[in-house]
């Protein structure tokens, strides 16, 4: 296989207390690889690690132990910091956070301006960019006009204009109303799939987690559980155990497979349940109900 | 303690280009002692509405009347206002600001102007209230959980005793466990004191699970107050304003719609797994082994 994008090598972080001067760690050993045009998910409770691991994958944070090596550079090579940060690109929270400009085709210009690239080629990336987040009509608008998905979305923009090979979103959603939220997952899904960008998505809902192609759980600073979201939401009580959850649809389906329902166990998806319980009405046989 | 909205407007930047109309012409009337999800996307209305059941916010037009009083009519009684009916910000937890969770939990009784006895009380009452063990009242609230922050915030509104209290998406941002942990505490408070709560949120999953009634807002007015059932049950009407229905009742609705035997209100795993068991029990009766 090619080089990974993200080569996490047994890395490990602390940080030290500011009143005693302890040290508190943080990620615990971390092993990790995540190879060009996956669509990976990071799940894992408040202070897990989770968001300390993707501030690693463009080197605003450096191991503290172990090698983090990114489109095959180790980011403590600080002279290769622009080409890190150049290959990685980050989404965080809050979008008003990240909005630098008044109008939203200089806030996607920002970077290449930085960066110092040809204005024919900055409007040529900038328009792109906005079109590929389905915000191309709203260029000429102020930011604080736009509702919080579609200003998420322009901060998206201003990363793929950069024309990174990966984006790590850090719960890009948490804020955002439930269209919002669907307008953002549709832009990071049409983002992997169309243009084959990597995406590392960081988040705290289970449904956006079950439409990546590999869930990675971090616990106490390690990771817990690797797989596609078909295992890895199979795995009910321990997810639960570490203070997450599991899709509705699916902990509704694990629920009656435990009462003696002959169901399939891996339901992700509203569709699928919806049929897997259809089916419990419609097939002979699939009303057996074991005592 | 009923809240009664007559014909309120509020109006942003009135007389200057950005003049902006956040709440139209709103009419409602809000029993004591239920607890309300407060729903609608995002600049839809509903934080600007919630300000001004506290007077954080004057009408442009309009009446807000708490038990029958109208709340800007007499300025000298806008204090007490503010101790009836608390209000709890989004992410309360960057308003934290003594040196102790027990001392950022006094604040607000201590204002109240109440005896030192009655304060130390209110303080142990609230922690307990909101899930936090007494051992972490003389630790700094800087130095607890982003989850321990948020409950110490609410501690703190929940300590002046209010008889409406207003949690503005208290469970942005929180794990699951975390989430859980709030809106448990939250309803165990409610069950005791019977108060009034209005919870605005994003998560339908939150509201429809926890709320008795739902007040939806679209484009500055108000798109249904209602019963959960009802409202959650317009699924398809809550999609085109920009909001959902948990994934659970959409699956249930379908189902439903399409004749199989099983009910549309179902908002929850543990109600969805009931009625489902009942259902295979009634059917699968005559084949048991």
């Amino acid at each position: 296989m090619d080089q990974p994008i993200i080569s996490a090598q047994d890395i490990y972080f602390e940080y030290r207390n500011e009143e005693d001067g302890t040290a508190v760690p943080v990620l615990k050993g971390i092993d990790l690889a995540i190879h060009d045009g996956e669509f990976v998910a990071v799940l894992g409770h408040n202070g897990s690690g989770k968001s300390t691991f993707a501030k690693h994958c463009n080197a605003i944070l450096l191991p503290t132990g172990g090698e983090m090596v990114v489109a095959g550079i180790n980011t403590k090579d600080e002279d290769r910091l622009f080409d890190i940060r150049q290959n990685v690109g980050m989404v965080f929270q809050n979008p008003d956070n990240q909005i630098v400009a008044t109008i939203v085709e200089e806030d996607v210009a920002f970077a290449l301006e930085n960066m110092g690239v040809e204005p024919s080629e900055i409007r040529r990336r900038v328009d792109e960019a906005l079109k590929q987040v389905g915000m191309y009509e709203y260029r000429e608008h102020a930011p604080h006009q736009l509702s919080g998905g579609q200003k998420q979305r322009v901060a998206i923009a201003g990363i793929l204009a950069m024309r990174p090979r990966c984006i790590v979103l850090d719960e890009p959603t948490a804020m955002l109303d439930p269209q919002g939220r669907r307008e953002v997952m549709k832009t990071i899904r049409q983002l992997n799939r169309d243009f084959g960008t990597t995406v590392v998505l960081i988040t705290h809902y289970m449904d956006e987690a079950a439409v990546s192609d590999r869930v990675v759980i971090i616990d106490s600073g390690n990771v817990l559980k690797d797989g596609t979201p078909k295992e890895v939401f199979q795995e009910v009580e321990l997810l639960k155990s570490v203070g997450l959850d599991v899709p509705q649809v699916t902990e509704l389906i694990y629920e009656l497979r435990k009462e003696g329902v002959n169901l399939p166990q891996d339901i992700l998806t509203e569709d699928e349940c919806y049929e897997a319980i259809k089916s419990l009405f419609t097939k002979e046989g699939g009303l057996r109900h074991d005592d | 303690m009923m809240i009664k909205i007559e014909d309120l407007t509020y109006k942003y930047s009135v007389g200057t280009p950005f003049e902006k109309t956040a709440v139209d012409h709103v009419n409602l009337e809000i029993e004591g002692g239920e607890i309300i999800g407060v729903i609608g996307h995002t600049g839809s209305g509903k934080s600007t509405l919630i300000q001004h059941l506290n007077g954080l916010l004057r009408p442009t037009e309009g009446k807000v009347y708490i038990n029958g009083v109208d709340i800007w009519e007499d300025k000298s009684k806008m204090r007490q206002v503010r101790f009836d009916v608390g209000l709890v910000f989004q992410y309360p937890e960057y308003q934290l600001f003594e040196e102790t969770v027990y001392k950022d939990i006094a604040f607000g009784p201590r204002n109240m102007g109440l005896s030192e006895e009655e304060i130390d009380k209110r303080v142990h009452e609230a922690a307990e209230f909101a899930g936090l063990k007494p051992e972490l009242l003389e630790k700094s609230p800087f130095d607890l959980s982003g989850g321990q922050k948020r409950r110490v915030a609410i501690a703190g509104v929940i300590a002046m005793e209010p008889k409406v209290l207003i949690l503005d998406e208290p469970t942005a941002g929180l794990d699951p466990k975390g989430r859980n942990k709030i809106l448990n505490q939250i309803r165990a408070y409610h069950e005791q004191v019977k108060n009034t709560i209005l919870l605005v949120s994003h998560s339908m999953e939150d509201v429809a699970s926890f709320a008795d009634k739902v007040l939806v807002m679209n484009k500055a007015k108000v798109f249904a107050y209602d019963t959960v059932e009802n409202v959650f049950a317009r699924s398809e009407e809550l999609k085109s304003i920009r909001l959902s229905v948990p994934q659970i009742t959409n699956v249930f609705l379908r189902l439903n719609e399409e004749g199989y035997p099983v009910p549309r209100n179902v908002y929850t795993v543990a109600y969805a797994k009931r009625k489902l068991l009942a259902e295979l029990e009634k059917r699968g009766g005559a084949s048991h082994a």
